[in-house]
């Protein structure tokens, strides 16, 4: 049997991945997109795995409406990039800096 | 009789109140409205006076209305009525009353004619409201409603430029009495835990042995109360050295110094010592001291009164003067004598401002009395009005201002205070001096106005003259009417401390009215009396001989012992010093630039150093929220 130390690393590991994606890309929006979906995920992870070992089915039954809650929050991060493609004609995250002090 | 001293209380105050909401009606019913508010609180004080009197009742002190109850203490609106309480309501309901019937005629021609009888009734009320008080918190706001009142009359032609200075002096200097009788008034509450005049007067022998220290100096309590309360007295009666606020005062309307400025607001200070006589006699000290300034106001502002030339400034001074005899009377412990001479004061010196602003108005507001005169023949009734003030005012015998002045100064002999004795026997030449000019210069000699028909025509109209008349009454009669009973003890007995040092000097020197009345004839007093006649006949009048005093004590005079540019220049120099420092220290530099503009420009500086924070990346923000949340969650992690 794989030690629950091992699904938990791999989960941080994602994780953090996830988070440098947002820092150090700063090409565009997709690839922020995209971590953010990674993050959910790595909490997913975390969430069935946790749940298996304490042997509560709650947890797995919650990581369904998480997924839901990414799904319906990645349709709208996509239709946002679709708007804004189509305002500013680029996805650069580099090009979205109106708030700038 | 609570409820009946209640009503005649108010009365005055119903009438400002209807008054003020009329303010805009006609002069007629202002007139009514006034008039008959004080018409009807004097007839009710007279009423309450003669059965207190006739009924033997004792004092009577009641909390009416308890507005503020704490623990420990509780404010109250309450009535004193006693005999000295009543005598004085009517002293001021009746003085009033005259007034304004005056006032009628005098103010005929202001525009602002309402507003005059708004603030007289509301002075009317506020001196009841002391006169009627069984407590300090209530004396103390009675006290300050005067000075309000007097201080709206006197400024009240307010594009008067001398005028506005003139409130505003009187206003300031009384200011300083304040102090000294809201601590006075602090310290009673603090030793006696009371401010009720009776549980004062129960406790005055406990408090009396104990003593304050006041920057490491002993004092006795009692004393240092009494001499406190004594600074707000000097204020308000105009005893050196805050008197120079009172010939100022005089800018005002002259129905308004006949009342408030002789007859009744500065005899508020007399009034409130020999209300708490019972404090003052236990306090020796002071009362040697109340003794020595009131001797000194009454012979040197006497003689200030010499060199001035405006008629109703001699008349102020003599006012001084004569309140200075009243301190005296306190000062030696002879309250009920200082009562008395305040009563026949209120009268005469009334009288005498009445005829002034007779006078004033027949010569078209001209007050120097160089250049009226001979005005005996055109104004009959003011001339006998005046000459019967005059004399009492002198002392001539059998007058009231005889019986209430010569008593003062023979007991104060008689008690061997010789120096304030000698004083105010001086003082006596110089009312005399004085009184002989203004009535030699004015009703007498040639008249330097502009002779027009105006001033040839008869006699003011009767709405002036009546009040004349009228207050001649008392003011020769009322001496020899009320002397027997107010020596023996009768009519003050219970209400004043020390009686017995009138009755036995009754006694001994006086015996009756009669006899001393006779017995005027041969002493120094007369003799002094006689002298100052015929040196003022002939000086004034006859004008046989001239004496020029040496230069210097006249300036000393004319510059009125260097008060005048004391308050003039000085305290106005210091107070442009102060202010122009404030102005500059604090509100320019601390308030203006130091909270206001600094806080807006510390702001400005700090939001342009934070706003570079603000990128505009996205991966700036993110970095900032993460970094923030792992920081959170170490700080948590660690404190656990």
């Amino acid at each position: 049997m794989i030690p629950i130390s091992y699904y938990l690393i791999l989960s941080t590991i994602i994780f953090t991945i996830s988070i440098a994606g947002i820092f150090l890309n700063r090409k565009n929006i997709l690839v922020l997109l995209m971590s953010l979906e990674l993050m959910f995920l790595s909490v997913n992870f975390n969430l069935i795995t946790l749940g298996n070992y304490l042997g509560d089915l709650t947890g797995q039954v919650f990581v369904f409406f998480v997924l839901t809650v990414v799904a319906a929050e990645s349709a709208i991060g996509l239709a946002l990039l679709i708007v804004l493609f189509r305002s500013k004609k680029s996805i650069d995250v580099d090009d979205l800096s109106e708030l700038k002090g | 009789m609570i409820n009946i001293t209640l009503l005649l209380l108010l009365t005055p105050l119903v009438g400002t109140l209807m008054l003020l909401y009329l303010q805009n009606s006609s002069k007629k019913l202002t007139i009514i409205i006034s008039n008959l508010s004080i018409l009807f609180s004097f007839l009710l004080s007279l009423y309450l006076l003669i059965i207190y009197i006739s009924s033997n009742a004792s004092a009577l002190s009641e909390d009416v209305l308890i507005f503020a109850d704490v623990k420990i203490y509780s404010l109250a609106f309450g009535l004193y009525i006693d005999s000295l309480s009543l005598v004085m309501c009517t002293v001021v309901t009746s003085v009033s009353f005259l007034v304004h019937y005056y006032s009628i005629s005098y103010m005929k021609d202001e525009k602002s004619f309402n507003r005059f009888f708004i603030y007289t009734n509301f002075f009317t009320f506020s001196m009841l409201l002391i006169v009627l008080s069984n407590n300090f918190f209530q004396l103390f706001i009675g006290w300050e409603l005067v000075g309000l009142s007097s201080y709206l009359l006197i400024g009240f032609w307010t594009r008067k430029d001398s005028a506005i200075k003139a409130n505003y002096k009187a206003f300031l200097v009384n200011r300083v009495g304040d102090i000294g009788l809201i601590l006075g008034l602090c310290l009673i509450f603090i030793s006696y835990n009371t401010t009720n005049y009776n549980e004062v007067f129960q406790l005055k022998d406990t408090i009396n042995n104990t003593s304050i220290n006041i920057f490491g100096y002993e004092f006795n309590t009692l004393s240092f109360i009494c001499l406190l309360l004594f600074v707000g007295a000097m204020a308000k009666s105009a005893q050196v050295p805050l008197h120079f606020w009172l010939p100022d005062s005089m800018e005002g309307p002259t129905p308004i110094s006949a009342l408030i400025h002789a007859a009744t607001m500065v005899t508020a200070g007399i009034y409130m010592v020999a209300r708490l006589s019972p404090l003052y006699v236990l306090a020796e000290d002071v009362s040697l001291f109340i003794l020595y300034v009131g001797s000194i106001t009454a012979f040197f502002l006497g003689l200030v009164a010499l060199v001035q030339n405006d008629i109703k400034r001699i008349i102020a001074y003599s006012t001084i003067s004569q309140l200075g005899y009243m301190t005296a009377a306190l000062g030696a412990s002879l309250y009920s004598l200082a009562i008395f001479h305040l009563i026949t004061h209120a009268f005469f010196k009334a009288l005498l401002f009445l005829c002034a602003g007779s006078i004033i108005i027949k010569c078209h507001h001209e007050q120097d009395i160089r250049k009226i005169g001979g005005l005996r023949n055109f104004m009959p009734i003011t001339y006998m009005a005046f000459l019967y003030a005059s004399l009492s005012l002198i002392g001539f015998p059998l007058t009231s201002g005889f019986y209430s002045k010569e008593t003062i100064i023979d007991a104060v002999g008689y008690y061997g205070h010789t120096v304030p004795y000698a004083m105010l026997l001086l003082s006596i030449f110089t009312t005399t001096l004085y009184t002989a000019k203004i009535f030699s210069k004015v009703f007498f000699g040639e008249s330097t106005l502009d002779s027009d028909s105006s001033l040839k025509n008869k006699e003011n109209d009767s709405e002036m003259l009546m009040p004349l008349v009228v207050l001649t009454i008392p003011s020769v009669f009322l001496g020899i009417f009320i002397y027997d009973s107010l020596m023996l003890g009768t009519l003050f007995g219970t209400s004043l401390a020390a009686q017995e040092l009138v009755v036995s000097f009754y006694n001994d020197y006086v015996i009756n009215s009669l006899n001393f009345f006779l017995h005027s004839f041969m002493t120094i007093n007369f003799l002094i009396l006689l002298l100052a006649i015929i040196f003022g006949y002939f000086y004034y009048y006859k004008r046989s001989f001239k004496i020029e005093l040496p230069s210097f004590i006249k300036n000393i005079l004319i510059g009125e012992y260097g008060f005048n540019i004391f308050s003039s220049k000085y305290i106005p120099e210091f107070q442009n010093f102060i202010t122009k420092y404030l102005w500059k220290r604090i509100d320019i530099s601390a308030i203006d630039n130091g909270f206001v503009n600094n806080t807006s420009y510390y702001l400005d500086k700090i939001s342009h150093k934070v706003r570079k924070a603000h990128t505009g990346f996205i991966y700036h923000y993110s970095l900032t929220i993460i970094s923030a949340l792992i920081l959170l969650l170490l700080i948590v992690g660690y404190k656990n």
